[in-house]
């Protein structure tokens, strides 16, 4: 069980108490009361000793009247109970060899009182013996004196120490409690004050200081209020300068997502810018074609109906049916070219609108066919000395995947691109024989379609090569790439069809860009 | 005359035979195709002494128009040929490159075929 301060003072105080009452009420009385008794004693044979000695002389005298004198020398003593004579027999018996010594009593004061010559002392009684011995008398005198006094005495100083020790134990409680309290009302102060504190009440300092050690410990607490007050208020400061810079950072972060978003669109319409070169390029051949058979079909249907003019008989019939059927053959043509033209068309379209991040079925083989032809003929109309041998591979059993064409077509574009970049930029360097070449392969492995796009360009340095996905990273002169590209091109592979997008490379010697996507 | 046509696309063997097909029916002209500069050189080292006009698209996969110009002028001197570059590019960076090599005559396309033959009937030996 827990005993509180006020409870171990106040046990303290009253056990010294109990130990002081204890010595009082026991001891010390009892000690008095023996003190007492001894000295009752020796009183008492000291008379009977005076007493004795006056006997003794008168008997020597020959002063009968004398003992009696001597005998009533205590008579007045109130506290006499009997005093008496013994006379002292020596009886031999028969032989004379052995002796018994047999004390009979001469005479009694008061003589009313029967006693017997062997009495002691008891409770009530102190009986002391003072022999004497005399030529004519030997014997002895017997003295009994009551302990009424002694008793009296004695119950007096248990009195007394009973009242004494009362009193004190009253002291001690009323000292004890106050003591107690002194103490237990200032730290139990101290407890509810400090509870409130810890609840957020500072409005707790102690308002008078004690002297003593407990007024230290005041003194204390109210510093340290005053401290927490001032560390409450610092940090009230700072998290209010904090909350502005968190607002700011919240400001900043709305603003760079902003940024992100146009820079993700400025990309798009470079790349689109890109490839409008290249499309105009793309979609000029099948145009031409267009125009250039339907003339021919136009002037054929004039020499057939040159033909048909003639007579029977000079008509070339065989003629006829080449002709028609070469008409026949550019009509196809000229559906097969327009159709390419409307492709691309399409193909631009997608490209520059925002997507919608669906996926559809996508034929790998043709995506990669058409933006590679897109990618190469932009370059060579902003470059017109560029110039690169382009290998393909593409695997016939690729059927479709589940991707987002544009996206995926946007990546390839964007890994054609950095290949021709590279070739294109060795080839500035001259190299004796270097042919440059890109080279874009297909193929079904494991379950995923692997597109890869390798070139014979300079490689990508150690240094660089950890940097090359992170935004903005370009090694283009300023102006020329947004450094987007890369970055982009991994988010929508990884991100956005759960795939991979890899590279390998050799400084000096060339690149491989691998990219994965589940079947 | 015997003409070479260099062009990586298909379709230009076809629209070629039917633009030239009174010269080819009448023996004026034969042509003969290449679909990269590469073959173009293959034919050349191959029949050495017939094609004596050279019709060359410049953007092709591989080996360009004016890499083969080049390579016909140091290479295939004898006989002389014309060398002509028809390019959709007809801008004066590839016009003064080819002249620079020694080409004859630089044509854009969509080809004009009037003026193209125009222009054969006075190279005509």
């Amino acid at each position: 069980m827990r005993i509180n301060l006020k409870t171990k003072i106040w046990l303290t105080i009253c056990s010294i108490v109990l130990m002081f009452s204890f010595f009082t009420l026991f001891y010390f009385p009892q000690q008095q009361g023996q003190l007492l008794v001894n000295n009752y004693e020796n009183e008492v044979q000291n008379l009977a000793n005076t007493v004795a000695l006056g006997v003794k002389i008168a008997i020597n005298e020959q002063n009968f009247e004398g003992v009696q004198t001597a005998m009533e020398f205590v008579k007045d003593d109130p506290r006499l109970q009997f005093i008496s004579m013994l006379q002292s027999d020596t009886i031999w018996d028969a032989n004379h060899t052995k002796f018994q010594i047999k004390q009979k009593i001469f005479r009694t004061f008061p003589e009313k009182e029967h006693l017997s010559p062997t009495i002691t002392s008891n409770d009530s009684l102190i009986v002391k013996k003072a022999p004497f011995a005399t030529k004519t008398m030997s014997g002895a005198i017997l003295l009994g004196f009551n302990t009424k006094d002694i008793e009296a005495s004695k119950a007096g100083i248990k009195h007394t120490s009973i009242v004494v020790s009362c009193i004190v134990l009253l002291i001690a409680f009323l000292i004890g409690f106050w003591l107690a309290r002194t103490i237990s009302v200032p730290v139990l102060a101290l407890r509810d004050a400090a509870r409130k504190v810890g609840e957020g009440d500072l409005n707790q300092k102690i308002k008078h200081i004690r002297r003593d050690e407990i007024g230290q410990l005041e003194k204390a607490f109210n510093k340290m209020i005053d401290d927490l007050d001032k560390t409450t208020n610092d940090l009230s400061e700072k998290n209010m300068v904090l909350s502005a810079t968190n607002s700011t950072l919240n400001d900043t972060l709305i603003e760079l997502k902003k940024t992100h978003a146009q820079l993700v669109q400025s990309e798009k319409m470079a790349s689109l810018g890109e490839l409008t070169a290249g499309i105009a390029h793309e979609i000029q051949n099948p145009l031409n074609f267009v125009n250039n058979f339907s003339e021919v079909s136009i002037e054929l249907i004039e020499e057939v109906l040159e033909e048909r003019a003639k007579d029977a008989t000079e008509r070339d019939e065989t003629l006829e049916a080449e002709l028609l059927d070469d008409i026949s053959k550019n009509l196809e043509k000229i559906n097969h070219h327009g159709k390419r033209a409307d492709g691309i068309v399409k193909g631009m379209l997608m490209h520059s609108r925002t997507s919608t991040g669906l996926k559809e079925p996508t034929a790998i083989n043709a995506l990669c066919d058409e933006y590679l032809r897109l990618s190469y003929h932009g370059l060579r109309a902003k470059d017109k000395s560029f110039n690169a041998t382009i290998k393909t591979d593409f695997e016939p059993s690729i059927k479709t995947v589940n991707a987002v064409s544009q996206d995926v077509g946007r990546v390839i574009l964007n890994l054609l691109t950095n290949a021709f970049y590279a070739v294109n930029e060795k080839k500035q360097q001259h190299p004796t024989g270097y042919e440059p070449t890109v080279s874009v392969t297909t193929k079904n492995i494991d379950g995923m379609v692997e597109i890869k796009v390798t070139d014979n360009g300079n490689g990508i340095p150690k240094k660089v090569i950890d940097k090359i996905f992170q935004p903005f990273f370009t090694t283009k002169p300023t102006g020329q790439g947004t450094g987007l590209g890369l970055s982009l091109s991994y988010d929508i592979i990884t991100q956005g069809h759960g795939g991979e997008l890899k590279v390998e490379t050799n400084e000096g010697e060339g690149t491989e860009f691998t990219i994965r996507l589940p079947a | 005359m015997k003409v070479l046509v260099v062009d990586d696309e298909t379709d230009v063997k076809t629209l070629f035979e039917q633009r030239f097909r009174k010269e080819l029916r009448s023996g004026e002209i034969e042509l003969h195709f290449a679909f990269s500069g590469e073959q173009a050189i293959d034919y050349l080292n191959s029949h050495q002494q017939e094609a004596v006009l050279i019709l060359s698209d410049i953007n092709m996969p591989g080996m360009s128009g004016l890499e083969l110009l080049r390579l016909i002028k140091e290479k295939f001197e004898l006989p002389p040929r014309v060398v002509m570059m028809i390019t959709a590019y007809g801008d004066d960076g590839n016009y003064n490159e080819a002249m620079k090599l020694g080409a004859d005559d630089f044509l854009t396309k969509p080809v004009d075929f009037t003026e193209l033959k125009e222009k054969l009937k006075k190279i005509r030996p």
